[in-house]
């Protein structure tokens, strides 16, 4: 340049250098006044869009944490009702144990049968439990309607589903968080869970079935073990014939010693008479509220009987096998429920460490580095200071002035 | 030999001379803040001198010219610069705006999404809840008006860059006119070519006219030898010859009549120019209206895409009254438009076909009498369909056509698949039962101990009309397995649907718009498999956990996008565009500045120096007054000699 400049462009260019200094600084003053680093997309877009991500993510978390809080309350409850009714069919099994015992009369025995009805009932109820917010705990998803039913002709119904109500609680994992009371309370399977044993109840002997195990590889089958003494004197026989009348096993009958066929063992003891009948069936479904009942109805039969004596010992000793499958199941389905709680409480610490690590990052893409911004503003205002005090000491240098 | 008169002429030559001189020096300081002001100097020359008795004898001093102080180059590169400048600041002006609307917390869609989605967990945990669905239906509200709120604001902006771009050309019309009206000054005034009488003052005027045209376009000007300038915009179109002004004008868009298209007015018609305007304010506004273009079709798309999957997933639900296959909100149309000049009687629509495949593009679709041709006018990407081509024709971008009527050649048709996705999008429902979040048909096993039968279902097809009768699958023997369906909607134990049939089945078992998979061996007679409405299982929430799964899938941009990574990127562009404009509009404001001052350190007015000259001219006024004196003098001693 020539080095001549224009009185005007003196003014203009203070002006504007001012103009400049002000905006930048009125910008630092509204990052300082919001916290912001950037206040606009245009300031940084790249971080912009960085930042929207970062909040969906954050916000998702946020929402798998809420959907495992309602997850958590559901299963704390199922947990509180599956633990009661552990208890419950602990007491009902005590009861058993003590009913069982000779000593009792008929009186005392129909104690024990009311109190075991009455536990019944109570499981019934826990199983059919209505929360406020989720409606029956224990049907699927058909929460509306009670789902265990006592039939009019005897017996339980189960109505409601088994669809399986999940909840997502990250992105990759969905919980369920209902259960099916069919798998819990239906779907058991009775005896020892391969068999189940009876003993007919047209039996006029007191033989009663007292033990009965695996021993080694059952053949699925529904066996008949029928005993036979057709004179007074001679020994009492059996002979174990399968669902299609095939003989399996004979021999003579021994007091309480094992008859053995297929993988199954079976103990007999008292006296059995000719033509008395025992069954040893496969498993079938028995649900856990058929199970009490059977137990309490075999409590009611008069002891002073020996046939029915008999036949109560030979249903306990069967129902108690079935108690314990219907307890199994309902541990089970309790320890289950624990281990999703246990889950659920590792994923919100999962979901809490991302989400910290997701405010951290937004935060230093989006908030303000205070020392910086004021050291900035400071300086600005010294360099706007500065460009004020010389314009106005070369605007005040001019020939004119001077000519007198 | 010189004479006493010769002195006398010589110093009143200065006196004159200096008085003019003066007189430019206080023009200079009076206009010193005058903006466009060219500083002029006075140029002295000594007069030819005259022979007197052998002797060279110098006759004083005259005025050659009084001449404006200026650079040509400098005064074309303030031109260039004032364009430019023009250009990015009017880009930015409008895309900051935007920008604060679409990246706003209270007026971001990302956030809404987000909202609706939380909203669909919740019910999700709790689908039954009459409460957490209301909280849903508002939710599903406050997101299709955020995509209103957010169109509407582009539509306005829209509307105002239109009228703007209107009152511009009006603007260019009036500059263009004075412009040749100062030409016709200049000429009558004797043009450039008198360097003692040039019409400065309307050549400085001019040039600020020619300037402030250049803030609204960009301008070439060429001078002629009469000390005129012919002026000429976009590609070489002559706004001013001479004399004479041409005028540019807004006529409606041939598709869209509230788009404003820029002519050039010439004796024998229009012709279209807006894509030929460049820079200024006008070609900024023109550039802008295209990335507006891009901002409603980026909304439309989202709304577009959004409407359509969640519909093609909410269909397949049922809702807390048991009804399927209902849509949740209103499916956006692809908007068309005919051809101002169309003069066949084809009439043209389109339909979405694959939301993945939409693009943010419009389309022309014309016709040459023998094939269609789809131009794609961002890209400028045509394809060819066959004249034969049956109709709807999938056009392969996300959208099929269809056309009735037959098209002439040369007609044409304007398709834009989402321009209008944001505004059309609408909630259909009217009730948070209404969300279907349940699954319509569940499948029940009720199988025995030793059995390994298990099933599974899908819904092949919602709108079958028995899709919700109560079927039960039954084991009817297990040897030789067979198997019976029966229709329970009567009651047990039913009637038949097809005649009994070995199991396993040779693939699934197919009734009322279900398909059911049985699997396992051996299966006990008994084994029951039930599929039943879920119109008693309210609480069930198959159906919104799938529609949970939409926000986070990539559905759209060929499968790598999912509707917030859409919006981030639409936001996100609008940024870029925005710091684009701003980094733009600093660098052609420092190159203006640059040359600004390049100008006034050539053409503009320094008081110092303006003190300086007058003192300076001062002084040989004096001086030449002094002379007359000593003349006088001199005059005197030779009368009062000879007395």
């Amino acid at each position: 340049m020539t080095g001549r400049i224009s009185s005007n462009l003196l003014y203009q260019l203070g002006g504007r250098s001012m103009m400049e200094m002000q905006a930048q600084a009125a910008k630092t003053q509204q990052q300082l006044a919001s916290g912001k680093r950037i206040l606009s997309a245009s300031d940084d877009p790249n971080a912009t869009a960085l930042i929207m991500n970062l909040e969906v993510s954050l916000n998702q978390n946020q929402q798998f944490q809420r959907n495992g809080e309602t997850s958590d309350s559901r299963l704390a409850m199922q947990d509180g009702l599956l633990g009661q009714m552990t208890n419950t069919l602990q007491r009902v099994r005590e009861l058993v144990i003590q009913g069982k015992n000779d000593s009792n009369n008929n009186d005392s025995r129909r104690y024990i049968a009311t109190e075991i009805s009455r536990l019944k009932d109570q499981l019934l109820d826990l199983a059919n439990y209505s929360d406020a917010n989720y409606g029956h705990v224990f049907a699927g998803s058909k929460t509306e309607s009670t789902p265990f039913i006592a039939l009019a002709g005897g017996g339980y119904q189960y109505v409601g589903d088994d669809s399986q109500l999940q909840v997502k609680i990250s992105h990759g994992q969905n919980m369920q968080v209902n259960v099916s009371g069919r798998q819990i309370f239906m779907n058991i399977a009775n005896g020892n869970g391969s068999f189940y044993t009876a003993a007919d109840t047209a039996n006029t002997g007191n033989g009663a079935i007292i033990a009965s195990s695996i021993s080694g590889a059952f053949v699925p089958d529904d066996y008949t073990v029928t005993m036979t003494q057709l004179l007074p004197t001679d020994p009492i026989t059996y002979q174990v014939t399968d669902s299609g009348g095939g003989v399996v096993a004979s021999g003579t009958y021994a007091e309480g010693s094992d008859i053995t066929f297929n993988g199954a063992a079976l103990s007999i003891d008292g006296t059995p008479k000719n033509g008395d009948v025992f069954y040893l069936n496969k498993s079938q479904h028995q649900d856990v509220f058929t199970t009490l009942q059977n137990i309490v109805d075999a409590f009611a039969l008069n002891g002073d009987d020996p046939a029915n004596s008999a036949l109560m010992h030979s249903t306990i000793h069967n129902e108690m096998q079935s108690l314990d499958q219907a307890m199994y199941s309902v541990e089970r389905a309790h320890a289950n429920v624990g281990g999703k709680l246990n889950i659920l409480e590792r994923q919100s610490d999962i979901n809490d460490t991302v989400m910290l690590a997701n405010k951290k990052n937004i935060s230093t893409l989006k908030d303000l580095d205070y020392y910086e911004a004021i050291t900035r503003y400071q300086q600005q205002m010294m360099s706007l200071e500065a460009a004020q005090r010389s314009f106005l000491q070369i605007q005040s240098m001019n020939l004119f002035s001077l000519l007198r | 030999m010189g004479t006493t008169g010769d002195v006398f002429r010589t110093a009143l030559s200065g006196l004159s001379s200096f008085q003019r001189a003066i007189h430019t020096t206080s023009n200079n300081v009076a206009n010193a803040a005058t903006e466009g002001y060219t500083r002029q100097r006075t140029e002295l020359v000594s007069n030819v001198p005259v022979n007197v008795a052998g002797f060279s004898l110098s006759q004083g001093v005259r005025v050659a010219s009084v001449s404006r102080v200026h650079d040509e180059f400098i005064d074309r590169q303030i031109l260039n610069y004032t364009s430019r400048f023009n250009h990015a600041e009017t880009i930015l002006d409008r895309t900051s705006r935007l920008d604060e609307i679409m990246a706003n917390e209270h007026s971001n869609l990302s956030i809404s999404i987000q909202n609706f989605f939380d909203s669909m967990q919740d019910t999700s945990t709790n689908a039954i809840s009459s409460p957490v669905r209301q909280v849903l239906l508002d939710d599903a509200k406050m997101f299709v008006e955020q995509f209103h709120t957010l169109t509407k604001h582009l539509d306005d902006t829209r509307f105002l860059v239109n009228n703007e771009i209107k009152a511009l050309t009006v603007e260019v019309n009036e500059l263009a006119g004075a412009i040749a009206e100062v030409n016709n000054a200049i000429i009558a005034a004797g043009g450039i070519n008198d360097a003692t009488r040039l019409p400065n003052d309307l050549l400085d005027q001019r040039d600020q006219l020619v300037r402030e045209l250049s803030e609204l376009v960009n301008v070439n000007t060429f001078e002629t030898n009469d000390g005129a300038i012919n002026v000429f915009i976009g590609n070489g179109q002559n706004l001013v010859l001479g004399v004479r002004a041409s005028t540019i004008a807004t006529r409606q868009n041939a598709y869209d009549a509230t788009d404003a298209e820029i002519v050039f007015r010439t004796s024998t018609g229009e012709a279209l120019v807006t894509s030929m305007i460049t820079g200024g304010k006008l070609g900024g506004l023109v550039e802008f209206r295209s990335d507006l273009t891009n901002a409603q079709n980026s909304l439309g798309r989202i709304a577009t895409g959004f409407a359509y999957s969640f519909n093609a997933q909410h269909r397949q639900g049922m809702d807390l009254d048991g009804n399927v296959n209902v849509d949740a909100f209103s499916e956006p149309v692809p908007q068309t438009a005919a051809n101002a000049n169309n003069t066949g009687g084809a009439s043209l629509t389109a339909a979405v076909t694959d939301i993945s495949k939409l693009t943010t593009s419009d389309y022309t679709l014309s016709y040459d009498g023998a094939n269609y041709t789809l131009l794609d006018l961002k890209t400028k990407a045509a394809t060819t369909i066959p004249g034969a081509a049956a109709f709807p024709y999938d056009t392969g971008l996300g959208f099929s056509v269809t056309l009735t009527g037959t098209m002439n050649a040369g007609d044409s048709f304007m398709i834009q698949p989402t321009r209008r996705g944001a505004h059309l999008v609408d909630l259909a429902l009217t009730d948070g039962r209404q969300f279907a979040l349940a699954a319509p048909v569940r499948v029940e096993t009720d199988i025995n101990l030793n059995s390994a039968l298990s099933a599974s279902m899908t819904v092949a097809d919602v709108s079958d009309p028995n899709l919700l009768v109560p079927v039960d699958i039954r084991i009817t023997s297990d040897a030789p397995p067979q198997y019976g369906v029966y229709d329970v909607s009567g009651g047990l134990p039913g009637t038949l649907l097809a005649p009994i049939a070995a199991y396993p089945p040779a693939g699934p078992i197919t009734f009322n718009g279900w398909e059911v998979t049985l699997t396992g061996t051996p299966v006990v007679a008994g084994d029951t498999i039930s599929i039943r409405s879920n119109e008693d299982a309210r609480s069930n929430n198959e159906n919104a956990l799938k529609l949970i799964d939409l926000q986070t899938t990539d559905l759209m941009d060929n499968g790598t996008a999912s509707y917030q990574d859409l919006y981030s990127g639409l936001v996100s562009n609008i940024g870029v565009r925005a710091r684009e404009a701003d980094t733009s509009r600093d660098a052609q404001e420092g190159l203006l500045n640059h040359v600004m001052a390049k100008r006034e350190s050539v053409s503009g007015v320094n008081l110092d120096e303006e003190a300086a000259n007058m003192l300076k001219f001062q002084q040989m006024y004096q001086a030449s007054s002094r002379l007359i004196t000593t003349a006088n003098l001199m005059f005197e001693t030779l009368l009062n000699a000879v007395r």
